[in-house]
């Protein structure tokens, strides 16, 4: 009997229409952070690069969907194995040069290792990109309209904009948790972290997707790495500098969750447009 | 006639016997060395709630009282009553804090306390209820009111040197104010060991007290770090969260992690034995980390701001001490809500007038 046997969940997950299908509809919403990341890092790598890095990106989102984001594509480990695990990624993984200390898990295409580095090291060149990407956030936040009234920088404020955002989405609250389910029969959870430090560093949100017959097994997203993993440059709606940035990486999570979510519905019908 | 006997689990029968038998020597050393239930008290505290947070300080300060009043004793009733005794000193020094703040032109508070300017009318309303505290808490406890009131008294007389000589030691202030309370406990006629948690208490939950202050600044201190980092967009650098979104998990929230170096850092107020705590913290999250990623002590990589952080509530610079501690200071000297080294009255002998030479 195979894993996505043992669980509905991974047995949904497995029919995942894929990054390129959800990165196409959360873009179609107006929200293009993470497209603007991606072309820097074109840029960077240059063009010949374009197809590795979309293979690359297309088969890091496909495993951490399978496994739930158990587990890390760069060093091949993972506490829920994926039903398909990538032999691109194995092929990558087994030509790399030898590790540089410290960083023990880089990323398996050479250029974004090296962009990784240039952004560790160079402080000049992560404060053009830091002024930059928060000049987007400025205009994308004015474009999608983003108001932050009674926005004081504690998690709990985060509430209402969720419960906004959410009821427009059609999740249903239940207490301090917004909730929908998919005609696969997965439920889609979405709670505001009020826990440890009561002031927010990035937006304060967990999410759980399982499956409604087996509500404790759950993919769950409490870091939200996972998401920038499945779709590659969102990791810039959780750079927060002011309240608007704030409210619009709550905006911009909470949707790319509810996109994630038709991309877990009968794939017949919801996969067609990619 | 059939005799009924209840079934003895061996096992059970060893373990209270043995429990017994630990009781027994606990309450010989106590009763042999009182100083030793004054230093265990004490030390509860000091070890417990390194970070000065005053409702812990508060709650272990009241149950040690207990506890060595209790195994003393053999006595529930003396531990309750010691650990009442305790409540109320703590909340008799709040009170004389709050109003020491009045005293001194600002707003009364149970929890933040401003040290009063050596010299000043402030100063001597501090002392003088220091030692009516310590007159009343030491009676209610069967002592003699002199050596309570001296050692309260003396306690709080001393703090502004204590704070200057401990260097914003949160451990060093409370070692010596426990000394000067129990030397001056002993010149009233009192024990060392009464005297020493008088002015230890006293210290705690007045005079070296700004304890939620300081709690807040951490908490801002450390917010404005993580947002920092955040906002710097490094791949793979994950703040206040207890996965690192590739499947390994922490026990607790670690403060800074990065997935890509296996590193974990905590953020600590800048002192030795925070610094301690931060390298035994990390070492901690890196040693329980499970899942696939190993993580280790951060090392000194990590990308820091190269100014100060200003917030609406401070202004913080900050240091990576390697190992996995990244240590935060004030920048603001004029940070006067709050108690730091940098902002606590210095004590200033004064000018010695030379004695004229009569010819």
């Amino acid at each position: 009997m195979s894993l996505a046997d043992d669980h509905p969940l991974l047995h949904v997950v497995h029919t995942w229409c894929g990054r390129r299908f959800t990165q196409n509809t959360f873009s179609e919403l107006g929200f293009s952070l993470h497209l603007r990341w991606q072309e820097r890092i074109t840029e960077f790598c240059g063009q010949h690069q374009v197809s590795i890095l979309d293979r690359y990106w297309d088969e890091v989102a496909r495993e951490t969907m399978e496994s739930l984001g158990q587990g890390n594509p760069n060093t091949r480990e993972f506490s829920i194995q994926p039903k398909n695990r990538s032999i691109f990624l194995d092929e990558l993984f087994a030509a790399r040069a030898l590790v540089e200390p410290p960083f023990k898990s880089p990323p398996l295409v050479k250029c974004l290792f090296e962009h990784y580095k240039k952004t560790y090291f160079d402080n000049e060149f992560r404060q053009a990109e830091l002024v930059a990407f928060e000049k987007l956030q400025q205009e994308e936040s004015a474009r999608l309209g983003i108001t932050a009234v009674g926005w004081t920088g504690r998690k709990k404020d985060a509430v209402p904009f969720v419960d906004a955002f959410g009821l427009r989405l059609n999740f249903q609250r239940q207490g301090n948790r917004w909730r929908k389910r998919n005609d696969n029969g997965l439920v889609f959870d979405i709670g505001v972290d009020t826990a440890g430090n009561p002031f927010c560093t990035k937006p304060p949100l967990i999410f759980r997707i399982f499956h409604a017959n087996e509500p404790r097994y759950a993919f769950e997203i409490e870091n939200l790495d996972v998401l920038a993993r499945l779709v590659p440059g969102v990791g810039m709606y959780g750079r927060c500098a002011g309240p608007e940035s704030y409210v619009l990486g709550i905006k911009g999570y909470i949707e790319l969750f509810d996109v994630i979510a038709s991309s877990l519905e009968k794939r017949a019908m919801n996969c067609a447009s990619n | 006639m059939h005799q009924h006997c209840e079934p003895v689990d061996p096992f059970t029968h060893v373990h209270e016997a043995q429990g017994q038998v630990y009781f027994g020597a606990l309450q010989s050393l106590f009763r042999s060395t009182p100083i030793l239930g004054s230093i265990l008290q004490i030390a509860a505290v000091a070890s417990l709630c390194t970070s000065a947070v005053g409702v812990c300080a508060a709650v272990v300060a009241t149950l040690s009282s207990a506890f060595v009043a209790g195994v003393t004793s053999g006595n529930l009733g003396a531990a309750l009553k010691a650990g009442l005794i305790t409540a109320v000193t703590i909340v008799a020094f709040n009170v004389v804090g709050g109003m020491t703040n009045v005293a001194e032109g600002g707003q009364f508070s149970l929890l933040n306390h401003t040290p009063a300017a050596f010299g000043t009318g402030a100063y001597a309303f501090n002392v003088a209820g220091h030692a009516a505290v310590g007159c009343l808490t030491t009676m209610a406890s069967g002592g003699k009111c002199g050596s309570g009131a001296l050692a309260g008294g003396a306690g709080a007389a001393a703090t502004p040197l204590i704070q200057t000589a401990s260097n914003g030691s949160f451990v060093g202030g409370l070692a010596m104010s426990s000394v000067v309370g129990g030397v001056a406990s002993v010149a009233g006629g009192g024990k060392f060991g009464n005297g020493a948690v008088t002015a230890a208490f006293g210290y705690l939950f007045n005079s070296g007290a700004g304890s939620i202050s300081r709690m807040l600044d951490g908490q801002d201190a450390h917010r404005a770090l993580q947002q920092w980092l955040q906002r710097q967009g490094i791949d793979g650098l994950f703040t206040e969260a207890s996965s690192d979104g590739l499947g390994t998990s922490f026990w607790g929230r670690v403060d800074i992690g990065n997935a890509i170096s296996g590193e974990i850092w905590e953020i600590k107020p800048n002192n030795p034995v925070q610094l301690f705590l931060a390298r035994v913290m990390a070492e901690f999250y890196a040693a329980t980390a499970d899942g696939p990623t190993q993580y280790d002590a951060g090392g000194n990589g990590l990308p820091l701001p190269t100014g100060a952080l200003n917030t609406v509530r401070g202004s913080y610079t900050y240091t990576n001490a390697g190992d996995g501690a990244i240590l935060w200071s004030y920048n603001n000297a004029n940070q006067s809500y709050t108690f730091s080294p940098s902002t606590s009255p210095k004590f200033v002998l004064p000018p010695i007038t030379p004695i004229p030479v009569i010819p």
